[in-house]
């Protein structure tokens, strides 16, 4: 008999798919343009194990630029992962989300999104647990803030402009100041702008006050796919150990210096 | 006085992106199925690190005619001059068919000392291209290192740069299982990357689920359900790398595949990225 047994590998499993459509459970953008409901919505049932590492994935076929929260517990439900950011332009478009964050077993999954229409269909979500097994991340957090995300009047990112001169980093721009201690680092870049080019950007978050900014993590690249016409990427996790009171910023630099195609918006998600 | 210091954090550092904004410094193919020759990355890594992420970016590389595909592999080496060594072998990166960037980023903690000289090299189906590679290299701060030392890419063909196909079955049912490759090392984590395999300028968006199993053929368990992935129209998937996701697979276990489309069968690889 081997002393290797299957079930020490970590186990998988999923929440929120439909597998007669191959798809995820979508939401709607709710209440007013640009705002979340007061409360989150009953999504569905997580595995009946504990899991410390979850993929998200949202795929949006249409009304670019929604902010989406997942909540468990009992109502109300609180949020564990809060303003995860999809945009689309063409084509539907696939944002994957990895994070080391613990869910209990056998949760209630709960979720609300915000988009720039009221009341329209935002991405299909779906989230894929796993236990660890042996570890891939060396701890897990228990909750997921963003960074640098617009909620207030626009669903988007932080803008930055990394000017008319390529290749050249912009000047630094704040994302936020970390709520509590942060373990991991996820960064994205999005753009639904739907320009007929091709650039190519890196990206660098600082952390520091204004002025006296650190690199932390060094031109992370980022693309645009020129069928589907939209930047869409988070590098990451990256483990990190950033006390509450971090000042997180970005920076920019492309290879076009082409007004309306080298802007894009900037969003990180800290796990704590 | 912070009993918090930043130089505790994890430290990074990136390479080959110094001299072009599309991260990566150029990487060339030769012939057809062909390891192009060395491009250097960093002369020496600048401290010990356990954290690696390699990206590859498809920036420039325009292929003429519909119908086209483009495969390359990237191998990472290490060591110096004429004494180099894969220490990560044949990561997948689909080129455009069209102008058009396609941006690959793995995660694959491996330990590599301080000093190290890092290079890349690639080979295409298409051959006489050119990859961009860069590498974010990081120090762990207060967490202990992943430990991981060894990289394993299964389903690869060196011959023809390509994996082998598992077309997915239509709505609501999966397709065969497929092997994927039998473990060579203990396997304590893997990727899962979709290799888009849309030769065809008419091939529709497809929403896919893949299943990841473990076994021999005809008894194989599902180690990782319904893995989405996309590709929309002729131009292949978003996002296709997934993971790492953990395991515990020892030496000889066999992994498959198998998967189901919103759109039909619709051709695609499956490459498993094991780190032991």
């Amino acid at each position: 008999m081997s002393d290797w047994s299957f079930e020490e590998s970590g186990k998988a499993g999923t929440a929120l798919s439909n597998y007669t459509l191959t798809a995820g459970t979508a939401m709607r953008a709710l209440a007013a343009t640009h705002t979340k409901a007061g409360s989150l919505s009953r999504l569905d049932m997580l595995p009946d194990f504990g899991s410390e590492l979850a993929l998200f994935t949202l795929n949006l076929s249409a009304q670019s630029g929604n902010l989406m929260d997942i909540g468990m517990g009992t109502m109300p439900a609180h949020i564990i992962v809060e303003n995860l950011l999809t945009v689309q332009f063409a084509s539907s478009s696939l944002q994957n989300y990895l994070f080391p964050v613990a869910f209990p077993a056998g949760q209630t999954l709960y979720g609300r999104n915000q988009g720039p229409t009221q009341g329209n269909l935002g991405p299909e979500v779906e989230v894929r647990v796993f236990s660890r097994g042996l570890a891939s991340f060396p701890i897990a957090g228990s909750i997921v803030r963003s960074y640098g995300v617009v909620t207030s009047a626009a669903t988007r990112g932080t803008a930055i402009d990394p000017g008319a001169v390529a290749n050249v980093k912009s000047a630094w721009v704040q994302l936020g100041i970390l709520t509590e201690r942060g373990i991991y680092i996820n960064a994205g870049c999005y753009s639904s702008a739907g320009v007929a080019d091709q650039p190519a950007w890196l990206l660098d978050i600082g952390i520091g006050p204004a002025g006296s900014e650190v690199v932390l993590l060094p031109n992370l690249p980022f693309s645009y796919q020129f069928n589907d016409r939209v930047v869409q990427h988070v590098h990451g996790p990256f483990p990190i150990n950033l006390p509450t009171g971090t000042r997180l910023a970005a920076r920019l630099q492309c290879d076009s210096g082409k007004a309306g195609s080298r802007e894009l918006d900037i969003a990180a998600f800290v796990t704590s | 006085m912070s009993n918090w210091s930043l130089a505790d954090s994890s430290r990074y550092f990136s390479i080959g992106t110094a001299d072009y904004s599309s991260g990566g410094s150029v990487v060339a193919d030769r012939a057809v199925n062909v390891k192009g020759s060395l491009t250097e990355l960093t002369a020496a890594t600048p401290f010990d690190t356990d954290l690696c992420w390699v990206h590859l970016h498809s920036h420039g590389t325009i292929l003429s005619g519909s119908g086209t595909y483009n495969f390359a592999l990237v191998d990472i080496l290490a060591g110096p001059q004429n004494s180099e060594q894969v220490i990560i072998p044949n990561l997948p990166q689909r080129r455009g068919i069209q102008a058009g960037n396609i941006l690959h980023s793995y995660y694959l903690p491996l330990s590599i000392s301080q000093g190290t000289r890092l290079t890349a090299r690639s080979q295409s189906s298409f051959g006489n291209q050119t990859t961009r590679v860069s590498m974010t290299l990081g120090a762990n701060g207060l967490a202990p290192g992943s430990g991981y030392t060894k990289v394993v890419t299964y389903n690869i063909n060196e011959a023809t740069s390509r994996p082998t196909n598992i077309v997915t079955a239509g709505l609501g049912s999966k397709g065969a299982w497929v092997q994927v490759g039998v473990t060579t090392s203990v396997t304590r984590a893997f990727l899962v990357v979709r290799w888009g395999w849309n030769n065809s300028s008419t091939l529709a968006s497809a929403d896919l689920f893949y299943d990841i199993g473990i076994g021999p053929s005809g008894s194989e368990r599902i180690l990782i359900p319904d893995l989405h992935h996309t590709t929309i129209g002729a131009n292949g998937a978003c996002n296709p790398v997934l993971g790492p996701f953990p395991a515990n697979l020892p030496v000889g276990t066999r992994i498959a595949a198998r998967g189901q489309g919103s759109s039909g069968t619709v051709p695609g690889g499956i490459v498993v990225i094991g780190l032991a």
